[in-house]
């Protein structure tokens, strides 16, 4: 071995970068950036429309556009492609047959795409935050928290289908299934506490308590009834931060212990 | 004068002890046990046979549903540092094609730790000048040279290609030939799988025979023609008087069998080369007119029929 670098760490740089790297390539690329941009554009079009923008209009924009629709779905595509991309393409063959562990090929690609487009997400969501702000009495720090509760989301949902990928085969249905109709119809269950089971409850509640610590806006109660007076936002982080380890080692798991069968292999 | 003992033969580098490997109902290999030890190993079968579930057991791609598979003495499954010492070229045309030649070699051999010798890598299989073109721009033979590339960039011990002939044109398959040689001569195993009998004569004396998932016969090529030659060769002979000819092919030496089918005639001989030698001046001398002269039987899959009959 010439290179200095002990190999764990360089290989995982090196998966890492080139997944970071790679992240935006193609016409999926190119579809994932459009949607991620789509709640900018919409601000923007709102904005200059003329029409009166409330509280109201900026949640309901915020809330149930990009953190229900977009963030999920952009975790969905993403998080599926984390070693879909490679089994599908066949190109994770290369990988498997190089010193390192396949977890460590599943994490170095999830933290590369996720790194990618956490910032994609952070961004656009920043810029659709601060178009909201000529019509809505939003300050900077909102603007800026809201844009990292989207980009946080996100990378919650990206671990949780990725790890789906190593399970189901048509992760992409699944996932929809999981992260829309499922997601959507218990995050909609109030008094039960079975809410708290979705991601975007908790993406939520920090969007709530970023904006009015004791949700007292008249908005927030019709949009966010499900939310209990008692959750905190450090409760909904930990909350987050458990979905994604959790969701994290069943994939890494999941990839060391079963074999990576490509599509159409010979015998 | 007592007699130098013999030094012990070299310890095998890869080993199957009952291997199989089935998908749900469909079996991949069935009770594989060989040994295979430093040099160039041929794997040859008909597609089908078993050859890519065989290399990708050996390469720990996949995991043995019973038995037990050994590279360089450890499971290659579970042990991936054993990865560091294997160069695999995979049979499947898969790539990430926006990369250049260039990249693509120095990513792959930055995860065996030698990025620096990527270049090396690429003027060993001739691929220089294209280097900094897109793979998606390649030829087949290019990209097979390529997937050579970061096969052997990090020099391993041990080389497993899967079908490394495909798509390449004459000179490029002498080329992978004398690599292959030369990792030879260098103390390395190389493990190549072929479906083309002739290709792996070209290769190597020692030859893995599968077929439908099984292991048929293991040795030398000599070892292994010497079971094909108990089985008569089929001839067919293209004749508007197949009757005539059927009767006059009957007196050939090695002859055992004749078969007259609708405009043609079926030998099947012990010794094919005194037909195809005697037939041309036969016909002279007799008259017989002669349309056609082919082998019927030179498919691998007839081979490995009188394999397993």
């Amino acid at each position: 071995m010439s290179s200095s670098q002990r190999p764990l760490p360089r290989n995982f740089l090196l998966l890492f970068g080139n997944a970071a790297s790679r992240a935006f390539l193609g016409r999926r690329g190119l579809v994932l950036i459009l949607l991620a941009a789509l709640p900018a554009v919409l601000a923007w079009f709102v904005v200059h429309s003329g029409a009166r923008v409330g509280m109201d209009v900026f949640l309901g924009a915020t809330l149930m556009f990009a953190f229900q629709f977009i963030v999920p779905f952009l975790g969905l595509l993403v998080g599926v492609a984390v070693l879909g991309d490679e089994i599908e393409g066949r190109t994770v063959t290369y990988l498997f047959t190089r010193p390192q562990s396949r977890p460590v090929v599943f994490l170095a690609r999830y933290l590369g795409f996720a790194t990618a487009f956490a910032v994609l997400v952070f961004v656009t969501t920043f810029l659709a935050a601060h178009f909201w702000s000529s019509g809505v009495p939003i300050t900077p720090r909102q603007v800026a928290g809201t844009a990292g509760i989207a980009a946080l989301g996100f990378v919650v949902y990206a671990a949780f289908f990725a790890a789906l990928r190593m399970y189901v085969s048509r992760a992409l249905f699944v996932g929809f299934i999981l992260g829309f109709i499922f997601e959507g119809a218990i995050s909609k269950l109030p008094g039960t506490g079975i809410a708290r089971c979705s991601v975007w409850h908790h993406v939520a509640l920090l969007e709530v308590r970023l904006f009015d610590p004791t949700a007292t806006t008249h908005e927030l109660r019709e949009l966010l009834s499900g939310i209990g007076a008692d959750e905190t936002a450090a409760g909904s982080l930990m909350t987050l931060g458990a979905i994604l380890v959790v969701s994290l080692a069943a994939g890494a798991w999941r990839v060391r212990t079963q074999e990576t069968r490509l599509a159409n292999a010979a015998t | 004068m007592i007699p130098e003992p013999r030094p012990p033969a070299p310890p095998p580098i890869a080993t199957f002890e009952h291997a199989a490997k089935w998908y749900g109902q469909v079996i991949g290999l069935v009770d594989a046990t060989v040994q295979i030890g430093p040099g160039v190993t041929g794997l040859l079968g008909p597609n089908g046979a078993g050859k890519s579930t065989f290399l990708k057991l050996l390469t720990g791609q996949l995991q043995p549903s019973q038995g037990t598979v050994r590279l360089l003495g450890a499971d290659p499954f579970a042990t991936t540092s054993v990865h560091a010492r294997l160069g695999f070229l995979p049979e499947q045309d898969a790539f990430y094609e926006d990369m250049t030649g260039r990249a693509f070699v120095r990513f792959l051999a930055g995860l065996q730790g030698c990025a620096e010798r990527a270049d090396e890598a690429l003027q060993r299989v001739g691929l220089t000048e294209a280097a900094g073109r897109k793979i998606r721009t390649y030829s087949k033979g290019m990209r097979q040279r390529v997937k050579l590339a970061q096969a052997i960039a990090h020099d391993p011990q041990v080389l497993v290609l899967d079908e490394p002939l495909t798509g390449m044109d004459p000179v490029a398959r002498r080329q992978m030939i004398d690599l292959m040689r030369d990792f030879e001569r260098r103390g390395a195993t190389v493990v190549v799988s072929s479906h083309i009998l002739h290709e792996v004569e070209a290769m190597t004396d020692r030859v893995i025979l599968l077929y439908q998932g099984r292991v048929r016969a293991v040795g030398t090529r000599e070892e292994i023609r010497g079971l094909l030659d108990k089985h008569p060769h089929q001839i067919r002979v293209q004749t508007s008087r197949a009757r005539d000819v059927a009767r006059a092919l009957l007196d050939l030496p090695g002859v055992v069998g004749v078969r007259v089918d609708d405009g043609s005639v079926h030998v099947d001989t012990t010794d094919p080369e005194a037909v195809y030698d005697r037939l041309p001046r036969f016909v002279l001398e007799e008259g017989l007119p002669v349309d056609g002269l082919e082998a019927a039987d030179v498919g691998l899959d007839a081979i490995f029929d009188y394999l397993v009959k």
